[in-house]
Protein backbone atom coordinates (compact mmCIF):
# COMPACT_ATOMS: atom_id res chain seq x y z
CA UNK A 1 0.00 0.00 0.00
CA UNK A 2 1.44 3.37 -0.65
CA UNK A 3 1.30 6.59 0.91
CA UNK A 4 -1.25 7.45 -1.20
CA UNK A 5 -3.46 4.67 0.19
CA UNK A 6 -2.50 4.88 3.67
CA UNK A 7 -3.42 8.80 3.83
CA UNK A 8 -6.61 7.60 1.72
CA UNK A 9 -7.47 5.13 4.15
CA UNK A 10 -7.13 7.63 7.35
CA UNK A 11 -8.89 10.05 5.87
CA UNK A 12 -11.77 7.98 5.34
CA UNK A 13 -12.20 6.06 8.75
CA UNK A 14 -11.46 9.52 10.58
CA UNK A 15 -14.63 10.60 8.19
CA UNK A 16 -16.43 7.85 10.01
CA UNK A 17 -15.69 8.56 13.24
CA UNK A 18 -17.18 11.14 15.88
CA UNK A 19 -15.09 13.06 18.05
CA UNK A 20 -17.79 12.86 20.63
CA UNK A 21 -21.07 10.99 21.97
CA UNK A 22 -24.30 13.40 21.77
CA UNK A 23 -24.35 16.02 24.54
CA UNK A 24 -25.15 15.10 27.78
CA UNK A 25 -22.78 11.81 27.63
CA UNK A 26 -21.10 11.99 31.06
CA UNK A 27 -24.71 12.34 32.81
CA UNK A 28 -26.08 9.70 30.77
CA UNK A 29 -23.38 7.26 32.43
CA UNK A 30 -24.06 8.40 35.55
CA UNK A 31 -27.47 7.31 35.81
CA UNK A 32 -27.17 3.95 34.27
CA UNK A 33 -24.86 3.54 37.07
CA UNK A 34 -27.38 5.07 39.34
CA UNK A 35 -30.02 3.01 37.69
CA UNK A 36 -28.16 -0.10 38.03
CA UNK A 37 -27.02 0.30 42.25
CA UNK A 38 -30.78 0.74 42.68
CA UNK A 39 -31.85 -2.28 41.05
CA UNK A 40 -32.48 -5.41 43.04
CA UNK A 41 -29.54 -7.57 43.50
CA UNK A 42 -30.06 -11.30 41.26
CA UNK A 43 -31.12 -13.72 44.07
CA UNK A 44 -27.65 -15.65 43.70
CA UNK A 45 -26.01 -13.03 45.60
CA UNK A 46 -28.01 -13.29 48.11
CA UNK A 47 -27.94 -17.10 48.04
CA UNK A 48 -23.99 -17.06 47.61
CA UNK A 49 -22.51 -16.48 50.99
CA UNK A 50 -24.22 -19.39 53.05
CA UNK A 51 -24.00 -21.89 50.21
CA UNK A 52 -19.99 -20.95 49.66
CA UNK A 53 -19.86 -21.71 53.66
CA UNK A 54 -20.97 -25.16 52.90
CA UNK A 55 -18.51 -25.67 49.76
CA UNK A 56 -15.77 -24.80 52.07
CA UNK A 57 -16.96 -27.46 54.67
CA UNK A 58 -17.36 -30.10 51.92
CA UNK A 59 -14.16 -29.78 50.48
CA UNK A 60 -12.58 -29.71 53.84
CA UNK A 61 -14.05 -32.96 54.99
CA UNK A 62 -13.38 -34.51 51.36
CA UNK A 63 -10.07 -33.55 52.02
CA UNK A 64 -10.05 -35.23 55.23
CA UNK A 65 -11.10 -38.35 53.99
CA UNK A 66 -9.12 -38.37 51.19
CA UNK A 67 -5.97 -37.95 53.76
CA UNK A 68 -7.07 -40.59 56.12
CA UNK A 69 -7.78 -42.99 53.10
CA UNK A 70 -4.25 -42.60 51.67
CA UNK A 71 -2.86 -42.72 55.24
CA UNK A 72 -5.10 -45.57 56.25
CA UNK A 73 -4.38 -47.43 52.82
CA UNK A 74 -3.21 -50.81 55.24
CA UNK A 75 -6.25 -51.84 56.34
CA UNK A 76 -8.00 -51.52 53.07
CA UNK A 77 -11.30 -50.28 54.24
CA UNK A 78 -12.84 -46.96 53.06
CA UNK A 79 -12.98 -44.22 55.36
CA UNK A 80 -16.92 -44.72 55.54
CA UNK A 81 -16.97 -48.52 55.83
CA UNK A 82 -14.21 -47.53 58.87
CA UNK A 83 -16.42 -44.96 60.21
CA UNK A 84 -18.78 -47.30 60.34
CA UNK A 85 -16.82 -50.27 61.65
CA UNK A 86 -17.90 -52.49 58.56
CA UNK A 87 -15.79 -55.88 57.98
CA UNK A 88 -14.06 -55.65 54.36
CA UNK A 89 -15.59 -57.69 52.27
CA UNK A 90 -13.09 -59.23 49.35
CA UNK A 91 -14.21 -60.29 45.73
CA UNK A 92 -15.65 -64.03 45.62
CA UNK A 93 -16.11 -63.97 49.68
CA UNK A 94 -18.91 -61.77 48.77
CA UNK A 95 -21.00 -64.28 46.63
CA UNK A 96 -20.27 -67.18 49.30
CA UNK A 97 -23.09 -67.89 51.86
CA UNK B 1 -7.88 22.22 30.03
CA UNK B 2 -6.94 18.62 30.26
CA UNK B 3 -6.57 16.61 34.16
CA UNK B 4 -3.22 17.06 35.73
CA UNK B 5 -2.09 12.98 36.49
CA UNK B 6 -2.23 14.55 39.95
CA UNK B 7 -5.91 15.28 39.37
CA UNK B 8 -6.76 12.75 37.84
CA UNK B 9 -5.43 10.52 40.53
CA UNK B 10 -7.81 12.22 42.91
CA UNK B 11 -10.42 11.86 41.02
CA UNK B 12 -9.51 8.07 40.76
CA UNK B 13 -9.80 7.86 44.32
CA UNK B 14 -13.12 9.76 44.72
CA UNK B 15 -14.65 7.84 42.24
CA UNK B 16 -13.90 4.75 43.50
CA UNK B 17 -15.51 5.33 47.29
CA UNK B 18 -18.84 6.52 44.70
CA UNK B 19 -18.38 9.79 44.06
CA UNK B 20 -20.21 10.39 41.14
CA UNK B 21 -19.12 14.13 40.36
CA UNK B 22 -15.38 13.02 40.30
CA UNK B 23 -16.88 10.01 38.04
CA UNK B 24 -18.33 12.49 36.04
CA UNK B 25 -14.86 14.78 35.01
CA UNK B 26 -13.10 11.67 34.46
CA UNK B 27 -16.20 10.59 31.94
CA UNK B 28 -15.66 14.03 30.29
CA UNK B 29 -11.97 13.90 30.35
CA UNK B 30 -11.79 10.32 28.08
CA UNK B 31 -15.22 10.73 26.09
CA UNK B 32 -13.34 12.03 23.42
CA UNK B 33 -10.69 9.24 23.17
CA UNK B 34 -13.31 6.64 23.84
CA UNK B 35 -15.67 7.92 21.19
CA UNK B 36 -13.21 8.19 18.68
CA UNK B 37 -12.60 4.38 19.34
CA UNK B 38 -15.93 3.19 19.46
CA UNK B 39 -17.26 5.37 16.33
CA UNK B 40 -14.06 4.13 14.10
CA UNK B 41 -15.14 0.42 14.58
CA UNK B 42 -18.85 0.99 14.96
CA UNK B 43 -19.59 3.99 13.12
CA UNK B 44 -21.90 6.24 14.91
CA UNK B 45 -25.56 5.37 16.55
CA UNK B 46 -27.18 3.90 19.24
CA UNK B 47 -24.86 0.71 19.37
CA UNK B 48 -21.70 3.20 19.36
CA UNK B 49 -24.00 5.46 22.06
CA UNK B 50 -24.43 2.17 24.17
CA UNK B 51 -20.99 0.96 23.98
CA UNK B 52 -19.31 4.16 25.16
CA UNK B 53 -21.78 3.83 28.06
CA UNK B 54 -20.91 0.28 28.88
CA UNK B 55 -17.07 1.49 28.77
CA UNK B 56 -17.47 3.47 31.67
CA UNK B 57 -19.88 1.60 33.98
CA UNK B 58 -17.45 -1.25 33.45
CA UNK B 59 -14.30 1.29 34.07
CA UNK B 60 -16.47 2.50 37.47
CA UNK B 61 -16.83 -0.96 39.02
CA UNK B 62 -13.50 -1.78 38.16
CA UNK B 63 -12.03 1.35 39.75
CA UNK B 64 -12.09 -0.35 43.61
CA UNK B 65 -9.77 -2.94 41.72
CA UNK B 66 -7.67 -0.58 39.65
CA UNK B 67 -4.27 0.02 40.16
CA UNK B 68 -2.79 2.02 37.53
CA UNK B 69 -0.67 -0.62 35.79
CA UNK B 70 -1.72 0.81 32.55
CA UNK B 71 -3.12 4.36 32.00
CA UNK B 72 -6.29 5.11 32.02
CA UNK B 73 -6.67 5.94 28.41
CA UNK B 74 -5.01 2.34 27.79
CA UNK B 75 -7.42 0.73 30.66
CA UNK B 76 -10.56 2.07 29.01
CA UNK B 77 -9.78 1.85 25.44
CA UNK B 78 -9.21 -1.81 26.11
CA UNK B 79 -12.84 -2.07 27.50
CA UNK B 80 -14.22 0.05 24.57
CA UNK B 81 -12.55 -2.44 22.17
CA UNK B 82 -13.26 -5.80 23.44
CA UNK B 83 -17.03 -4.08 23.96
CA UNK B 84 -16.89 -2.98 19.99
CA UNK B 85 -15.43 -6.19 18.68
CA UNK B 86 -18.04 -8.13 20.88
CA UNK B 87 -21.17 -5.62 19.35
CA UNK B 88 -19.28 -6.15 15.62
CA UNK B 89 -19.56 -9.79 16.49
CA UNK B 90 -23.07 -9.76 17.13
CA UNK B 91 -23.72 -7.62 14.25
CA UNK B 92 -22.61 -10.23 12.01
CA UNK B 93 -24.22 -12.68 13.11
CA UNK B 94 -27.54 -11.00 12.73
CA UNK B 95 -26.51 -9.91 9.45
CA UNK B 96 -26.28 -6.13 9.89
CA UNK B 97 -23.31 -5.06 8.11
CA UNK B 98 -21.16 -1.72 9.54
CA UNK B 99 -21.59 0.97 7.17
CA UNK B 100 -17.88 3.35 6.48
CA UNK B 101 -19.80 6.30 5.54
CA UNK B 102 -18.40 9.62 6.17
CA UNK B 103 -20.32 11.62 9.39
CA UNK B 104 -22.70 14.40 8.43
CA UNK B 105 -20.90 16.64 9.79
CA UNK B 106 -17.54 15.40 8.56
CA UNK B 107 -18.53 15.76 5.20
CA UNK B 108 -19.00 19.44 5.71
CA UNK B 109 -16.31 20.47 8.02
CA UNK B 110 -13.18 17.41 7.99
CA UNK B 111 -13.30 15.72 4.73
CA UNK B 112 -11.61 17.48 1.98
CA UNK B 113 -13.63 17.71 -1.30
CA UNK B 114 -12.29 14.83 -3.79
CA UNK B 115 -10.00 15.54 -6.16
CA UNK B 116 -11.76 13.96 -8.91
CA UNK B 117 -13.49 10.95 -9.94
CA UNK B 118 -10.62 8.42 -9.77
CA UNK B 119 -9.78 10.00 -5.74
CA UNK B 120 -14.15 9.15 -5.05
CA UNK B 121 -13.28 5.86 -6.81
CA UNK B 122 -10.86 5.04 -4.70
CA UNK B 123 -12.94 5.91 -1.68
CA UNK B 124 -15.58 3.92 -2.52
CA UNK B 125 -13.64 0.87 -3.02
CA UNK B 126 -11.84 1.39 0.59
CA UNK B 127 -14.87 1.77 2.08
CA UNK B 128 -16.33 -1.29 0.53
CA UNK B 129 -13.53 -3.43 1.81
CA UNK B 130 -13.60 -1.34 5.09
CA UNK B 131 -16.87 -2.96 5.47
CA UNK B 132 -16.20 -6.49 4.96
CA UNK B 133 -12.92 -6.64 7.39
CA UNK B 134 -13.62 -8.72 10.37
CA UNK B 135 -13.28 -7.54 13.51
CA UNK B 136 -9.76 -8.57 14.79
CA UNK B 137 -8.00 -6.99 11.37
CA UNK B 138 -10.88 -4.28 11.77
CA UNK B 139 -9.25 -2.87 15.52
CA UNK B 140 -5.87 -3.31 14.12
CA UNK B 141 -6.86 -0.48 10.88
CA UNK B 142 -8.62 1.40 13.37
CA UNK B 143 -5.89 1.77 16.42
CA UNK B 144 -2.72 1.67 14.20
CA UNK B 145 -4.00 3.94 11.25
CA UNK B 146 -6.89 6.25 12.17
CA UNK B 147 -5.64 6.42 15.74
CA UNK B 148 -2.15 6.31 14.72
CA UNK B 149 -1.07 4.32 17.91
CA UNK B 150 2.64 2.49 18.12
CA UNK B 151 2.23 -1.01 17.68
CA UNK B 152 3.47 -1.58 21.40
CA UNK B 153 0.39 0.18 22.35
CA UNK B 154 -2.28 -1.24 19.50
CA UNK B 155 -0.42 -4.75 21.61
CA UNK B 156 -1.14 -3.76 24.66
CA UNK B 157 -4.82 -3.09 24.05
CA UNK B 158 -5.98 -5.58 22.44
CA UNK B 159 -4.02 -7.93 24.59
CA UNK B 160 -1.45 -9.62 21.76
CA UNK B 161 1.85 -9.93 20.81
CA UNK B 162 3.52 -6.95 18.77
CA UNK B 163 4.10 -10.17 15.81
CA UNK B 164 0.49 -10.43 16.29
CA UNK B 165 -0.88 -6.56 15.83
CA UNK B 166 1.74 -6.34 12.50
CA UNK B 167 0.66 -9.24 10.78
CA UNK B 168 -3.07 -8.37 11.19
CA UNK B 169 -2.09 -5.27 10.09
CA UNK B 170 -0.02 -6.33 6.85
CA UNK B 171 -3.39 -8.94 6.23
CA UNK B 172 -5.77 -5.92 6.60
CA UNK B 173 -3.67 -3.46 4.44
CA UNK B 174 -3.59 -6.63 1.75
CA UNK B 175 -7.02 -6.41 1.65
CA UNK B 176 -7.56 -3.24 1.59
CA UNK B 177 -5.02 -2.56 -1.29
CA UNK B 178 -6.65 -5.46 -3.55
CA UNK B 179 -9.70 -3.44 -4.73
CA UNK B 180 -7.39 -0.48 -5.40
CA UNK B 181 -5.23 -2.55 -7.40
CA UNK B 182 -8.07 -3.51 -9.23
CA UNK B 183 -9.06 -0.33 -10.07
CA UNK B 184 -5.64 1.30 -11.13
CA UNK B 185 -5.48 -1.93 -13.35
CA UNK B 186 -8.56 -1.07 -15.14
Amino acid sequence: MTDHDTSLLRSILVESRGDRFAPGFADRVIERIVAEDSLPAPLFVHLWPPFRRLVAAAVAASLVMAIYATTAGTTAQSPLASAATLDEIYGLNALQP
Amino acid sequence: MPLTPNDELDLLRRAAHGDHDAFRLLVREHEPAIARVVTGMLGQGDDAEDVGQETFVRFYRALPKFRGDSTVRTYLTRIAMNLSIDALARRRKAGRVLRFDAAPHARQVAAPAPASLEEEEERASIRVALNELDEKHRAVVVLRIMEDRSTRDTANVLGVPEGTVMSRLKRALEKLQHPLRHLKDA
